[in-house]
């Protein structure tokens, strides 16, 4: 067993807990995001935070530290991230007030490719780093104790306080999405949620990669969408979703490795069963409604 | 001066995206107009997870039997993908106003990606198969490829313009389409079969631009199709053309040294993208050009 895979298990509680605060959040997020109809933003605004810690990278690390060095938990880093992605915020919320003949979602599509595109060429230009299939799936494998999962923490814990604070207005805004937008507060409202988004994002992605954010954003919330419309029961059934599929999935590695001598990542069986979950909720829900209708 | 190879060599690109461009604006246009968004990325996944899964498969070190990218098996795989993929596209429709479209859409993109990466993780040089699928590889581009694409695409053309009111009627009027799923199935299909001709040789993400860029900038303006089809098509030509001679250093600059081949095209064709959006919010609108249904 590698010295990295052997700290995994070690720490598996951390990972574990890791996955539920990150899957929570995450999941409350999605609820919001299911009902404006903008569910490709999380991956946009992802690509965004990479462009930033990319650009950071090479514009105050690279000098001192060589070409090949990662930077991305460096706090400069974190800030360029969120910068990017604050940036890009403000766009989407006016372009939204103003936009004609094309969807938001439209918009986001466009932006996620060209922000990706533009994120190859500045690593193939500066010459200095390879795009990782790691950074879709992450690593959950490099969490060495709590301590390694700070900033994420404190981070997580700020947008908490944030979706607390201000759920009213955020949610009065969801609702009604696709209606007149004249007033400057909502595209101050939208700019705070998106920031809220992102910030989650650029601390979430340091560990699991962007698709396992888009994973945890989505597919808990459209589960939980398929039983009940009301966040307050909505809640618990992301909760448990998060909780089954990181410990099956943090387990399919560990088992692999004990039996087939296979060393594999972790994030992607994290969201293969997420997946499953849902096929099976989408199957009792289908069935749940056979069997009323049958009883009427 | 360019030699008789390079002279041929950008013959056959712009060529291959004079051509591609067509179809794949189209049916952007159809995509962006029904809020369908990702489909493309979903399909182009699917069929980079087909391409993928008959490597994993059916290449074997030990024998020295190796599967690359552009192997007709692989296209073979692909194909089987893509169908199963369109086939879900069509039928799944949730009925939940809190469910969109595009959360079934994005979900079997996030899936299929982890899926690539669940096959090759645990496969010496894995990680830079999957890479590639993702970025694409000019070198795949050959006269054979070139012509095969134009045929199928051809083809493909004349089967949208046969029956382009039975596909525009399920984005402007789907009421009025019976059966709309089967319909769905042959624009999914459709949208499918050309993602194998150009993910091994542009990758997922300049196919997916491909699709949506040109189309994007054409919606903002036109309304009519044909108008819409004619503006996308010219723009993204000239944004490709301009980001494929940077690509190669046409003019002999510093400046553009080691650009890579598709995310040039992308940036050039986000520039002109970005300066469509600039134009139309500060220059509304006619009433005319308007679509229902879309802001």
């Amino acid at each position: 067993m590698t010295i990295e895979f052997q700290f995994m298990y070690e720490e598996i509680h951390v990972a574990v807990f890791l996955c539920l605060m990150i899957g929570t959040i995450l999941g409350y997020l999605g609820t919001h995001v299911l009902k404006r109809g903008i569910v490709f933003i999380d991956i946009s605004l992802a690509q965004f935070a990479a462009i930033g810690a990319i650009l950071a990278g090479h514009v105050f690390y690279d000098h001192g530290h060589g070409h090949g060095h990662s930077h991305e938990h460096e706090p400069l880093a974190y800030f360029c991230s969120i910068s990017a992605v604050i940036l890009i915020a403000v766009f989407y919320s006016v372009v939204h007030k103003y936009k004609k003949n094309i969807s938001l979602e439209a918009i986001i599509g466009v932006t996620y490719a060209i922000g990706f595109a533009t994120a190859v060429f500045i690593i193939s230009i500066c010459g200095s780093q390879e795009l990782h299939a790691e950074s879709f799936a992450g690593n959950l494998n490099a969490i060495l104790g709590f301590g390694s999962i700070a900033p994420c923490m404190m981070a997580f814990g700020v947008v908490a306080i944030c979706a607390l604070l201000f759920h009213k207005p955020l949610t009065r805004i969801s609702d009604n999405y696709d209606s007149k937008r004249e007033s400057i507060s909502i595209v101050f409202w939208d700019v705070l949620f998106y920031t809220m988004m992102g910030v989650a994002i650029s601390y979430a992605i340091v560990h699991i990669g962007v698709v396992m954010v888009f994973i945890y954003l989505v597919v808990p919330a459209v589960t939980a969408s398929l039983f009940t419309d009301k966040l307050l029961f909505q809640m618990p059934i992301i909760v448990l979703a998060v909780a089954v599929a990181s410990i099956i999935g943090l387990s399919v590695p560990y088992i692999a490795y004990n039996s087939w001598d296979l060393e594999l990542s972790t994030g992607p069986h994290v969201g293969l069963i997420l997946g499953l979950i849902l096929i099976v909720a989408v199957l009792v829900k289908v069935a749940a409604g056979h069997i009323i209708r049958s009883k009427r | 001066m360019l030699n008789n190879a390079a002279v041929n060599f950008f013959l056959m690109q712009l060529l291959l995206i004079a051509v591609v461009l067509i179809l794949h604006t189209y049916i952007g246009l159809h995509v962006i107009r029904r809020t369908l968004i990702f489909s493309d990325l979903a399909l182009d996944q699917l069929a980079a997870f087909g391409i993928l899964l008959c490597i994993v498969i059916n290449s074997n070190e030990e024998k020295g039997n190796l599967v690359r990218i552009n192997d007709p098996i692989t296209y073979i795989y692909a194909l089987g993908a893509v169908t199963f993929g369109a086939f879900l596209l069509a039928v799944i429709k949730p009925k939940s106003k809190n469910i969109p479209r595009e959360a079934v859409i994005g979900i079997m993109f996030a899936i299929s990606l982890l899926a690539c990466f669940a096959i090759t993780d645990p496969v010496n040089g894995g990680e830079m198969l999957f890479d590639t699928t993702l970025k694409g590889d000019l070198d795949f581009v050959t006269w054979g490829l070139v012509k095969v694409t134009v045929i199928v695409y051809l083809l493909l053309l004349a089967f949208h313009y046969i029956f382009r009111k039975k596909f525009i009627a399920l984005a402007e009027n789907p009421e009025t389409v019976k059966n709309t799923w089967f319909w769905e199935f042959l624009f999914f299909l459709t949208q499918g079969i050309i993602t194998i001709l150009i993910v091994p040789v542009a990758g997922v993400f300049l196919a997916y631009v491909f699709l949506m860029l040109p189309a994007a900038i054409a919606t903002m303006f036109k309304k009519d199709w044909k108008y819409a089809l004619l503006l996308g098509w010219s723009l993204g030509f000239i944004a490709c053309t301009l980001g494929l001679f940077a690509s190669y250093n046409m003019w002999d600059l510093r400046f553009f040294d080691n650009w890579p081949y598709s995310s040039t095209l992308v940036v050039f064709m986000g520039v002109f993208f970005l300066t469509a959006l600039l134009i139309r919010c500060v220059k509304p609108l006619k009433t005319n050009n308007t679509i229902k249904g879309t802001c």
